[in-house]
């Protein structure tokens, strides 16, 4: 079969491109886009560590063909950095709070906290926990992590 | 490998032969389950709960994330499914065709006795879709039992499922498909809780997998009809 021209909107912007039949919305970002944050750990849904927004919905990435979301809007982590490149609030929470260990889950805790707290700005520790629940963290720093979410939250409610 | 998008119902129906019907993806493209053609429902309009009074209607393609914003008495059980990330793809029709431990959403729906719609008119019951299911109907219940044992509070397929509309008893979780325990119900209609849940494991045909053995399941599934059945945590 042919490849098939996609045309999704990435982090803000129009990308096109051709995709083979079958490809993942992980493979597209990662080795046809270059967006490599978003990582590929399992490969059927069970370690969240390729955690994309789509239409602004936290999804496994890996369980989507491309060409079913043709139109879409993706966000990824790299969307998340500001556009002068300056980290987000939830980047420095991250950072700051030490939640990033060896770092391979991370961008996926990232974009399922996005999800939350795009649709939930005060979560409990509880709606934190819930948000997460899908990706796992190989380092076993949870606690970490789930400080600081809750600590982004705080830190977009000031700013 | 080819992936169809089509954009009705009727285009799905005509390439049903051809390839196999892919909802949320969360079991066939996790699983690898091997297909040369997949039929993806994404466009085909199959998205969307409606209400008549106490009756709701929720297309095939709907995903379970909706549900459980939308459909009030269900959210806690669709809260137990997987998480969110999963939800957010995962489908109401999809979740007819799971294998156990999963399909806890079939087993709410047993119990609610909803009616399955088929592309081809045909409305059948929860245990018998097949082909293309179109959208499943159900009347809100007045009460409504639900309780799902796992291996951790979240994220997790199910060890025992139990959903009740307070008369119909359906579990989850042991035996190969979702089941009616229709002597526990007969006990229940007369009252008898205890004997119920008692009772319940004459509908199990438990199986071994990694959250729990079989001997584990039937031994543990009358304390959680029970639980299930007096709201207790």
């Amino acid at each position: 079969m042919p490849a098939s021209v996609i045309e999704l909107e990435i982090n803000g912007e129009p990308r096109e491109f051709l995709a083979q039949p079958g490809t993942t919305l992980l493979s597209s970002l990662r080795d046809t886009l270059g967006l490599t944050a978003a990582k590929r750990g399992c490969g059927t849904g069970s370690c969240g560590t390729c955690t994309c927004l789509l239409d602004g919905e936290p999804v496994m990435s890996c369980l989507v063909p491309v060409e079913t979301v043709n139109g879409a809007k993706v966000k990824t982590l790299e969307g998340v950095t500001e556009p002068d490149g300056s980290l987000a609030p939830i980047q420095e929470a991250f950072l700051e709070g030490f939640a990033t260990q060896c770092g391979f889950c991370t961008p996926g805790m990232i974009m399922a906290a996005e999800g939350l707290l795009a649709e939930n700005p005060d979560p409990t520790r509880e709606d934190v926990v819930r948000a997460i629940s899908g990706n796992v963290c190989r380092c076993t720093g949870y606690e970490s992590i789930i400080r600081a979410i809750l600590d982004a939250a705080e830190r977009m409610k000031k700013a | 490998m080819k992936v169809h998008v089509p954009e009705s119902v009727d285009e799905v129906v005509a390439l049903l032969d051809t390839g196999t019907v892919l909802a949320g993806g969360t079991h066939l493209i996790a699983r690898h389950v091997p297909a040369k053609e997949l039929v993806s429902l994404r466009r085909a309009g199959l998205a969307g709960i409606e209400r008549d009074g106490d009756r709701i209607t929720i297309g095939a393609a709907t995903t379970l994330a909706q549900v459980g914003r939308e459909v009030e008495f269900l959210h806690d059980a669709i809260e137990s499914i997987a998480s969110p990330s999963i939800r957010n793809l995962a489908t109401v029709g999809g979740n007819l065709f799971v294998p156990q431990p999963h399909g806890d959403f079939a087993v709410c729906l047993l119990a609610l006795d909803a009616t399955v719609h088929l592309a081809d008119g045909r409305e059948v019951g929860v245990l018998d879709a097949e082909g293309l299911v179109t959208k499943v109907s159900f009347t809100v219940p007045e009460r409504w039992f639900y309780r799902k044992a796992m291996r951790r509070r979240q994220n997790s397929a199910s060890i025992v499922t139990v959903a009740s509309d307070g008369a119909r008893i359906a579990l989850g979780g042991v035996a190969p498909k979702p089941v009616r325990a229709l002597a526990a119900e007969q006990a229940l209609a007369a009252g008898d809780i205890e004997k119920a849940a008692e009772l319940s494991v004459e509908a199990a045909d438990p199986f071994d997998d990694a959250y729990a053995s079989a001997w584990y399941r039937r031994r543990v599934l009358p304390v959680h009809v029970r639980r299930a059945l007096t709201n207790a945590s």
